[in-house]
């Protein structure tokens, strides 16, 4: 029981203090409808303008992608459909 | 003079004969025409020029039809009047020619402008389906082996005392076929190899015949998924929130395991842990899933479905059926997929896959044959762009049995101990995991953190793992934990290099015969003071390289 509420403890730190890092960081209205723009393009056309993502990660159940992006000094998370296309276009920074 | 008067005469009559015929018109002219006089003897049918004996006069045809010039003349200008006719007819065949070619240019254009459905088929054909891969290869070297869980599907060690074990393992080759024959239906087909692993038995043939068993380990294909999906199941509530969310119908993810591997993101290195404990990814069934959003931010996305209680490798056997549903909800909204503090709760309850009339074996008896089967987990997990963490509590009722614990390599399972050092092992193992009645809990931690301006990223998974709360001192409690570190080669291909270790952590032990039989009886037919010498099982380590080259 002590293992689970030390854990408990330690994860919440984690959350709160990541929880306030994305608050702090939280990109602009105007650059957050910028980059929704993206949604429905290919991601071929992704590659072609922002280059390799710095990670890429397959999604085994809906056969899309989760794509981590840094570009011109900003963050983007992209997720691509199973046909490549992108359903969802954040800033994160 | 005579002679002389009367050549005057003769001249004054022409001459007056002359006056006459030139006074007398055009008709007395033509008669002036010189005429050629045809005769014919009727007798013969002959036609002379001149008169002759017999010969009657037949016609008098002028001269001037005659002239050659004049012929000619007739014939040009019937030549040319033949020739205006023909041009006009060519002119009239260009003519309708033009027209013709009008005429199919309209039709072509008609034609065109119609776009009958297969050309619309055709058209956007390239969007009408998508083929992929997904594989997963490994080097793996042992520097200890040992009895433990499969780290990937389907590889195994060799056990104890066969250290530096080293393989090259293909453990996924998808081949994922996507079709899209209407807006918000999917169609899914992934083939997928595996490990064979068995040696069979030879089959006999007619009376004096066998043929050897090729059973030999080959990578066999296998389906891992078929299946239907329409994402437009709740359009009719006109409710926003419930947009994209899908009804799935065929052999598919199950609701937990396939969603934490793509949390995690790490399922080419190994198993997320309910899926190491002994639940498959994939079920037969139907399904329901979807995110719940309001301002394009999920609250909540959810996966509920009832399956087979047989996983997607074995056939359904039950007259019953499993449920399972997972609920994570994202109390900040979630900007995307993962995106911030979740908490998930899943549930599975479901049975062995076994008939109605099995009656088991000793000791266990149709209880544990037929026992049923349920497995919870709790997770917090938060999710930023570039780092992640996963705490879970797992809980569960049957859901470890020696088949899962020693599914990566296990104690030969018959006697006696004299010429089976692991009997007693194996013995005591089936006694306090295969009763029926085992409860099992564990907990888990998982992470990972991209390391900025590299293609570099850690990551980590810690479990620990109670296979029967009920026993004390278990000696088969495990914890694993796995690290390493990713290298993102380019958008398609990611290698790792990683640690992988399970470690039975309790001091080295012996178990009386007396208390495993207490647990289940018989298990030992002669219990007295004997001992099962050594029960905590030796650790595993290992490292790998792992691979995966997703298209």
């Amino acid at each position: 029981m002590k293992r689970l509420i030390t854990a408990g403890v330690a994860l919440g730190l984690v959350v709160t203090l990541g929880a306030c890092s994305n608050m702090i960081t939280t990109p602009s209205e105007e650059s957050r409808s910028a980059v929704a723009e993206w949604k429905g393009k290919s991601r071929v056309e992704l590659a072609n303008q922002m280059g390799q993502p710095k990670e890429a990660v397959p999604m085994t159940d809906t056969g899309g992608e989760m794509l981590y992006y840094s570009y011109e000094g900003h963050h983007y998370v992209f997720e691509t459909d199973p046909q490549g296309n992108i359903t969802s276009a954040v800033q994160t920074r | 003079m005579k002679r002389g008067k009367y050549r005057f005469l003769i001249a004054a009559f022409l001459g007056a004969m002359s006056l006459a015929l030139g006074t007398s018109g055009t008709a007395r002219a033509q008669s002036a025409t010189p005429m050629l006089k045809l005769y014919v003897d009727p007798v013969t049918g002959q036609v002379f020029t001149r008169p002759g004996k017999g010969r009657s006069l037949l016609t008098e045809v002028p001269v001037t039809t005659l002239d050659a010039n004049a012929i000619e003349r007739r014939v040009e200008q019937k030549t040319q009047t033949q020739l205006d006719a023909n041009k006009q007819q060519i002119q009239q065949l260009v003519q309708k020619n033009a027209e013709l070619t009008q005429s199919n240019a309209d039709l072509s254009r008609q034609v065109a402008e119609i776009k009958p459905a297969w050309r619309s088929y055709i058209d956007n054909f390239q969007d009408k389906f998508r083929i992929g891969t997904l594989v997963y290869a490994d080097w793996r070297l042992y520097t200890h082996t040992g009895f433990q869980p499969q780290e990937l599907t389907q590889i195994m060690n060799p056990g104890p005392q066969n250290n530096i074990f080293n393989s090259f393992d293909i453990t996924r080759t998808y081949l994922n076929f996507y079709f899209f024959p209407t807006e918000g239906l999917t169609a899914r087909i992934t083939p997928n190899i595996y490990q064979q692993v068995g040696n069979g038995t030879n089959v006999t043939v007619g009376n004096n015949t066998q043929w050897n068993s090729n059973l030999n380990g080959n990578l066999g294909f296998r389906l891992k998924y078929a299946y239907l999906q329409y994402n437009k199941i709740f359009d009719w509530t006109r409710l926003e929130a419930l947009k994209g969310n899908t009804i799935t119908g065929g052999q598919q993810p199950n609701p937990l395991i396939a969603w934490e591997e793509d949390l995690w993101g790490f399922r080419y290195v190994t198993l997320v842990p309910w899926n190491y404990y002994s639940l498959s990814s994939t079920q037969v069934g139907v399904s329901f899933q979807g995110p719940i959003k309001f301002n394009e931010r999920q609250y909540i996305d959810y996966d509920l479905g009832v399956y087979n209680n047989a996983s997607f490798h074995a056939t359904e056997q039950t007259n019953t059926a499993q449920y399972m549903n997972r609920i994570s909800v994202y109390p900040l909204g979630a900007k995307w997929r993962f995106d911030g503090l979740g908490l998930t709760w899943f549930f599975d309850y479901g049975y062995t896959n076994a008939a109605p009339s099995t009656q088991g074996g000793a000791p266990f008896g149709p209880r544990a044959a037929q026992a049923h089967i349920m497995r919870q987990a709790f997770l917090t997990h938060y999710t930023a762009e570039n780092w992640g963490v996963i705490f879970e509590y797992d809980w569960g009722h049957n859901a470890f049995t020696t088949g899962n614990a020693f599914s990566g390599a296990g104690p030969i399972t018959t006697g006696p101990q004299s010429a089976n050092p692991y009997f007693n092992f194996s013995q005591m193992s089936t006694a306090f995991l295969n009763n029926g009645r085992n409860p099992n809990n564990g907990y888990a931690l998982m992470g990972h953190y991209h390391i900025p301006h590299t293609p570099f990223t850690a990551f980590g998974l810690w479990s620990l793992w109670h296979p029967n709360t009920d026993i004390q001192n278990n000696p088969l409690d495990f914890q694993r934990w796995v690290v390493g570190v990713q290298w993102q080669v380019n958008e398609y291909l990611r290698l790792a290099i990683d640690n992988q270790n399970v470690n039975y952590y309790h001091n080295q032990h012996d178990v009386s015969f007396a208390y495993v039989d207490s647990i289940t009886p018989g298990i030992f037919k002669k219990p007295g003071a004997g001992q099962v010498v050594d029960a905590v099982p030796v650790d595993t380590h290992s490292i790998f390289l792992n691979l995966e080259f997703s298209y």
